[in-house]
């Protein structure tokens, strides 16, 4: 398995670059936001905007209504998505010690995408019978289900300890992925022609079906989830220095293992359980992110969510206005934009070795 | 403080008739039944689906029905959303309804019957049930003036869609394609559930004498000559007797006021 060293940068990072990078992002984060908040199909002032969030009584009621009921859940939601997908992506690259890893490495996604299929195809007759509180709680319950059930199904299965294990673990969720893959696929050969479409809407990835009560929960998710995988930092970072070394300098290589795979499922599950499949962020951001601060993961893990959560809010914005009136999925932007920086990436970081 | 504002609004509030909506239809004969009840003029957007009738197609769009997004429909500062089934995520028709728009969500049921309740539905919705009654009679009459004798032999039909070249699919039960060729008079010989792939062999078994090709998959693939040029029809019977016969995509499987008609070129096709 390649490691990571060779392709991250060899020259030492001073605290200035965090510093830069924490600017950088920081300042990105809030023009994306402040955007995300101004513009959109119904055209609202900015000052009606300010009015809306800070002061909504004496706002514009149909402007209050659009800024605080549609655009700030989805801007939170994309925000929440981006961070938790750069994250995962992050801790599972230094896990696995594979510059390849990307968040749905061990099957979450496609348990959460299975969950959604299963939803599509088998849920009508219960989501008539549901309290109307509780109907928007329903797809993304089913997906977060099925990402838990994914991840449940890796960990009862790679519960050993010692040297393969860690490989053992990756090859699972190899597996769980492709079950999961037949398993859409056969649901998606016998779902209906609505079904079917309801389906490949969602898979595309979109954040236009954000709910304000869902977000709340899966915000705590999200969070609870970013807040342990900052704290494995430290053991991520022995980690790099391989599993031996890692062991014997008193690193507990099968816990970190089973936490760190819990922790990115949380992320994962509950981003996918928003958005659907959002591709190509949790590969791209962590590199660029490491090409710039270097491979230790204090500083990696909250500049990748920082980066991430910003890259994603901008795609959304982009998916949003392009194609207006109508909306385009923000997985097929995210690809577009986020192909070309991982060549760049992939290129870059190859002259490095090659130096 | 401008009173002089609230003194115009409580005016307009009067001049305007109560019943003064502003619509957005979802489904291309959610349009057309709405235009047809003489409501077409308080449609302020429509969707993509929704060309028919030619005053519809002037109207702003706001995206394919399945896929909406919600502030496209809200910038349309609608009063009412007429949704066909279908019509969503349902997740955006919420977050549409949270923003204090009505959305009425349509019945959907592939019979003589399925077109009157959606029609009546609408006229309730738009406090035009007279009129809605009166468009539903009209529809049943004609609808019965096509039905074929109970007697008559039944042609083994079958609907096709092709998704891409080589890759055909066939209406089973519960679509609307089986609804439209039953209510021809025909007999689907694609025994499936829902729209499915179509393999040689199924399609030789079934023995189609009239393939019935939708419009918009004729467009799609490039015209009848393609269709008939798929491997899985070619030694079909309906394709070696040159019975491809297309038919127009949303009257015949949109179940709305232009089902007659769709019905009428059927029979006209099938007769000649």
């Amino acid at each position: 398995m390649a490691t990571l060293a060779p392709a991250a940068p060899l020259r030492a990072r001073n605290g200035r670059d965090t510093v830069a990078a924490g600017a950088v992002f920081g300042f990105l984060l809030a023009a994306v936001a402040a955007l995300n908040l101004s513009l959109g199909a119904v055209s609202v002032a900015p000052d009606d905007v300010v009015r809306a969030l800070f002061d909504p009584e004496r706002a514009d009621p149909a402007a209050a209504l659009v800024v605080r009921e549609i655009r700030l859940p989805r801007l939170l939601a994309a925000l929440a998505v981006g961070a938790a997908l750069a994250a995962a992506g992050a801790a599972l690259q230094a896990l696995f010690r594979n510059p390849l890893a990307d968040p749905g490495l061990l099957g979450v996604s496609t348990g959460s995408a299975l969950g959604a299929a299963l939803w599509f195809v088998a849920g009508g007759t219960l989501a008539a019978a549901a309290a109307p509180a509780l109907k928007p709680f329903l797809l993304p319950g089913a997906s977060f289900a099925g990402a838990l059930g994914a991840i449940g199904v890796v960990l009862a299965l790679a519960a050993r300890s010692g040297p393969g294990a860690t490989l053992l673990m990756l090859l699972l969720g190899i597996g769980v992925n492709a079950l999961g893959g037949a398993c859409i696929g056969l649901l998606s050969y016998i779902s209906t022609d609505t079904e079917l479409r309801s389906l490949s809407v969602w898979l595309l990835g979109t954040l236009a079906q954000v709910e304000r009560p869902v977000l709340l929960v899966a915000l705590a998710i999200v969070g609870a989830g970013l807040a342990g995988l900052l704290a494995t930092a430290r053991e991520l970072d022995l980690l790099a220095l391989g599993e031996e070394a890692a062991r014997h300098l008193g690193l507990d290589v099968d816990a970190l293992r089973q936490r760190v795979a819990l922790l990115t499922a949380l992320c994962v599950g509950a981003a996918v359980a928003l958005a659907g499949l959002v591709g190509f962020l949790g590969l791209v951001v962590p590199h660029v992110v490491r090409l710039w601060l270097g491979p230790g993961h204090r500083r990696l893990l909250p500049m990748a969510a920082l980066g991430g959560a910003a890259f994603l809010a901008l795609a959304d914005l982009a998916a949003r206005l392009i194609a207006l009136p109508a909306e385009v999925p923000v997985g097929i932007v995210m690809a577009f934009a986020g192909a070309p920086p991982f060549l760049w990436v992939l290129r870059s970081a190859w002259r490095r070795v090659a130096a | 403080m401008g009173w002089w504002r609230v003194l115009l609004a409580l005016g307009l509030l009067v001049a305007t008739p109560a019943a003064a909506q502003r619509i957005v239809t979802l489904g291309s004969e959610v349009t057309e039944i709405v235009f047809a009840l003489g409501r077409g003029a308080q449609v302020v957007a429509v969707d993509d689906t929704s060309t028919h009738p030619p005053d519809a197609r002037a109207l702003p769009r706001i995206g394919y029905f399945r896929a909406l997004a919600p502030e496209p429909v809200l910038a349309q500062r609608p009063t009412l959303v007429l949704a066909a089934a279908g019509a969503g995520p349902e997740a955006v028709l919420r977050q549409v309804e949270r923003a204090g728009v009505r959305v009425v969500r349509l019945p959907e049921a592939w019979t003589a019957d399925g077109v009157e309740a959606k029609i009546r539905a609408i006229g309730r919705a738009l406090d035009a049930e007279a009129a809605a009654e009166r468009l539903a009679a009209q529809t049943r009459a004609a609808l019965a003036a096509l039905a074929p004798p109970p007697d008559a032999p039944r042609p083994r039909m079958m609907l096709v869609l092709a998704t891409a070249p080589g890759r055909v699919l066939a209406a089973g039960q519960d679509t609307a394609g089986d609804g439209f060729i039953r209510l021809a008079g025909g007999e689907n010989v694609f025994r499936a559930q829902g729209y499915r792939p179509l393999s040689a062999e199924a399609a030789l078994a079934a023995a189609p004498e009239v393939i019935l090709v939708p419009s918009h998959v004729a467009r799609m693939v490039g015209g009848l000559e393609a269709i008939a040029r798929e491997p899985v029809l070619a030694r079909t019977p309906a394709v070696r007797q040159g019975r491809l016969i297309l038919i127009d995509s949303q009257a015949a499987l949109g179940f709305g006021p232009r089902l007659p008609e769709a019905l009428a070129a059927l029979r006209r096709r099938l007769a000649g």
